[in-house]
């Protein structure tokens, strides 16, 4: 004969039956978490320790674009200067650079020679200057003959300038 | 673990009758020749209301006495069985020409406020069928489920006393238990169910607490006795 219940709840035999599946589950659950992290926490952690690793070089490169545009800056500099520098080379170690006659002139006159005119005309060359003495003059002469750059140097024209008080001299050769 | 409630082993019974409620937590016996031992009993007279007519006047009194009871045995997770008997649960036997009646055979009228049902109990000498007719106010019952709610308990069963009675009754003949032999005892015992069950043969079944006497509660024992069994836990 069935029993007189007037509610309807689970029995005892239910209750534990659902007491045994929901630990099962929960436990099959964890277990399967784990055996899921065991595949994927070593990835997550080489995840962290990289972004950890990207952070700090971060920081240490955070002027990095900043010294980036200065080098490329300066190195645009650079080429401009190398630039100058191998035309000033060229132009230097023309044959008919007037560099490398006038060098020689400049140094030769020192500070006490005030070059007025310094004409070329093909391989002539003339040689206008105030001078303190006339002695000085042929001493220039000399020097630039030494320098084996001119050849067959003459004083052609010496004058006293009375204003500065001075000879203006006119000194006529050859380049070589 | 925390979702789930705590389950616990133990069936305490409680029986809600006119003026008295009865608590008693039965195990099995491992010490003397009965087969189960009362560990735990309680009987508690109200009369001032508490409980009047299976009424729960006084729900907060009721409530008190049997968390006061399940707090002193550690019991808050056992299992619990309700029994009622009072006015407000009508309970006949109602004899018809058939064994397999209609609802409509008993004269009840169907309505949403009350809740009944009927068993089959014997058969008499004319041949007749017995039936064993039940029917609370749904809103009764809610108020015991209420109380279940307000206490904390887990309650399998909410069933009447004179239920229990026949499952004592039926437990206690075991494999020899006829459905003859019963409607013999009933009418014998002019369908008080409760006079089956007599004071020898509950000291055969049960061993009573020290302090408890079969012969005083014999009545309220045979009812924890018979909801205890009707449960077929493996205690």
């Amino acid at each position: 004969m069935k029993n007189v219940n007037f509610i309807s709840t689970f029995t005892p035999q239910q209750q534990y039956e659902l007491r045994r599946w929901f630990i099962f589950s929960t436990a099959l659950i964890i277990c399967t978490l784990i055996g899921i992290s065991f595949f994927f926490l070593p990835q997550l952690y080489a995840l962290y320790s990289t972004k950890k690793k990207i952070t700090a070089l971060q920081q240490k490169t955070k002027n990095y674009n900043e010294l980036t545009n200065t080098q490329i800056h300066l190195k645009k500099e650079h080429e401009a200067l190398q630039k100058k520098q191998t035309k000033i080379n060229n132009h230097q170690h023309q044959p008919n650079n007037p560099h490398t006659y006038l060098t020689p002139v400049i140094a030769a006159c020192g500070t006490d020679v005030q070059l007025e005119h310094v004409r070329k005309n093909k391989k002539e060359c003339e040689i206008i200057g105030l001078f303190p003495t006339p002695e000085r003059a042929t001493n220039l002469i000399k020097q630039l003959s030494d320098t084996r750059q001119f050849t067959q140097l003459t004083l052609t024209s010496l004058q006293n300038d009375t204003q500065t008080k001075k000879f203006r001299c006119t000194i006529k050769g050859k380049i070589q | 673990m925390w979702p789930l409630p705590p389950l616990e082993n133990e069936l305490i019974t409680i029986s809600f009758s006119p003026n008295n409620l009865t608590l008693s937590w039965i195990q099995k016996n491992t010490k003397t020749k009965t087969p189960l031992q009362c560990t735990a009993y309680e009987r508690h007279e109200l009369s001032n209301l508490e409980l009047e007519k299976l009424i729960l006047f006084n729900p907060t009194h009721i409530a008190k006495l049997i968390t006061h009871f399940l707090s002193r045995h550690k019991k808050h997770n056992a299992f619990i069985a309700f029994s009622l008997q009072g006015a407000s649960l009508t309970e006949e036997f109602i004899t018809l020409p058939t064994s397999h009646p209609k609802a409509t055979d008993f004269g009840m009228t169907p309505s949403s406020n009350f809740l009944w049902g009927y068993r089959f109990m014997y058969h008499n000498h004319d041949g007749q069928a017995v039936f064993y007719v039940y029917k609370i106010p749904r809103s009764l019952l809610l108020q015991y489920k209420l109380l279940t709610i307000t206490t904390k308990m887990n309650l399998i069963m909410i069933t009447t006393q004179t239920m229990s009675y026949f499952n004592a009754y039926k437990t206690i003949f075991g494999s020899s238990f006829r459905q003859s032999q019963f409607g013999l005892d009933m009418m014998r015992h002019n369908n008080k169910i409760e006079n089956l069950i007599s004071t020898d043969i509950l000291k055969r079944v049960i061993t009573p607490p020290i302090n408890i006497s079969i012969a005083d509660e014999h009545a309220y024992l045979a009812n924890a006795y018979g909801l205890f069994t009707s449960q077929g836990l493996n205690l």
